[in-house]
């Protein structure tokens, strides 16, 4: 069995193994994500770094309910 | 290329047998982040997304499952450069992460792909304002993103052997979307025989089923 | 069907990972870069994603809560249509700038697949 060194995509198309495909949806797709980053740049040179999954929260969870008129 | 520590699993409980090593061959351990434990290892360099390594990572999720009585595997590429990144990460969600490793304590997935002609979609009848109508019109969008009752009649079936199911359409041409589910280790094979002879009540739909798995679809969502 | 056609079938669906497969191979996070050849268009569109990516999480909240019924008939009005107008403007933005709805879904690594 010949095995390419390109991206999982390439790979898929010459497979035919079912059992692969699911192996890449849990991996890519589901799971526990910790991560969430974005890093901005300009002309080449990171500039901005953001984390945004330590600080998203339903504001209804972290703010006090507002009175009733 | 720096090492970076990187993150196969949260767990409950204690492991039955050495942990043994990660998808660059490096030991792994065990790490507490608060209440939580986590399984990390140190690869040389950040792992690429090959298919050699999605499966070596699939296989060291198996075998930790087997370890411990509760376990989320981690999405691939899940990395920090150090333990602080990860505490801060982890210890705002342990919250829900503890939820989660409780409801698949002692559990598999398997994975449900079907096949087959849609359910038309009911007509609605338009209620409210402008604003009402759109935020109802995207309510019932994201509703049916996450259903699948073309697969009810085999729902019905499976039904005692579930402790949770979660499902995402696709309509994709023939590939209406996929199921998740959560099953007991012990019903594994009971829900298997019920899956083989049930799948004929789908008129002329079909199911490619996979697993066991771990429970990848029952971690908690990323973004609320 | 034949078991091939199952798989090609498949593969369209997982079409869309081929952007994740990229980026993760590139690096620990994704990276976006305006380019300098066309700073201001690269500029609208990054600030109009972001503007769209805070929009949908918006959303997204509104439909939770409205699922939950802690908002009142009036709220849902209001908010519905704050949204709507916020996508249409957005979007008017974006075509004054030469840029597509689609050129405003930035991707945004684990968090822009999670929307």
């Amino acid at each position: 069995m010949s095995r390419s060194e390109g991206p999982v995509g390439m790979d898929l198309l010459e497979t035919s193994d079912v059992s692969l495909l699911d192996t890449v949806d849990h991996l890519l797709n589901q799971g526990l994500v910790v991560s969430g980053e974005v890093i901005i740049g300009l002309a080449g040179i990171d500039l901005i770094y953001l984390r945004l999954s330590a600080v998203l929260c339903a504001a209804d969870r972290v703010l006090p309910p507002e009175p009733a008129d | 290329m720096s090492p970076v520590l990187y993150l196969y699993a949260m767990v409950d409980g204690e492991p039955s047998g050495p942990l043994g090593e990660g998808i660059a061959g490096e030991p792994l351990c065990l790490v507490r982040f608060g209440d939580l434990w986590a399984v990390l290892g140190n690869p040389a360099a950040p792992p690429r997304p090959d298919r050699e390594t999605l499966q070596a990572q699939d296989a060291v999720a198996r075998r930790l499952a087997d370890l411990f009585p509760a376990l989320l595997p981690a999405r691939f590429g899940e990395q920090a450069p150090d333990e602080a990144t990860f505490t801060a990460r982890l210890v705002p969600r342990a919250g829900e992460i503890a939820a989660a490793l409780e409801l698949v304590r002692g559990c598999v997935q398997m994975t449900l792909r079907v096949f087959g002609d849609p359910e038309p979609v009911p007509a609605v009848e338009p209620e409210g304002g402008p604003g009402a109508r759109y935020l109802a019109a995207r309510l019932r969008e994201a509703a049916r993103s996450r259903s699948l009752p073309e697969i009810e009649p085999l729902r019905e079936v499976l039904r005692p052997f579930l402790r949770a199911e979660k499902v995402r359409r696709h309509d994709a041409g023939r590939l209406l979307g996929t199921a998740y589910h959560l099953v007991p280790r012990p019903r594994t094979g009971a829900y298997l025989a019920a899956l083989e002879h049930a799948e004929g009540r789908l008129a002329g739909r079909r199911i490619a089923a996979t697993g066991p798995w771990p429970p990848y679809a029952f971690a908690p969502e990323a973004v609320p | 069907m034949s078991q091939r056609e199952e798989i090609a079938l498949q593969i369209q669906e997982l079409e869309d990972l081929r952007a994740e497969i990229e980026r993760q191979a590139a690096s620990q996070a994704p990276h976006w870069n305006a380019d300098p050849e066309e700073v201001q268009r690269s500029v609208a569109r990054l600030v109009l994603a972001l503007v769209e990516f805070l929009r949908k999480l918006m959303e997204r909240q509104a439909i939770r809560r409205m699922e939950a019924g802690t908002l009142a008939p009036e709220e849902i009005e209001n908010l519905g249509l704050a949204l709507m107008k916020l996508e249409e403007t957005l979007h008017d933005i974006a075509r004054r700038f030469g840029l597509n709805p689609e050129d405003l879904n930035l991707d945004l690594g684990p968090l822009g697949k999670l929307i």
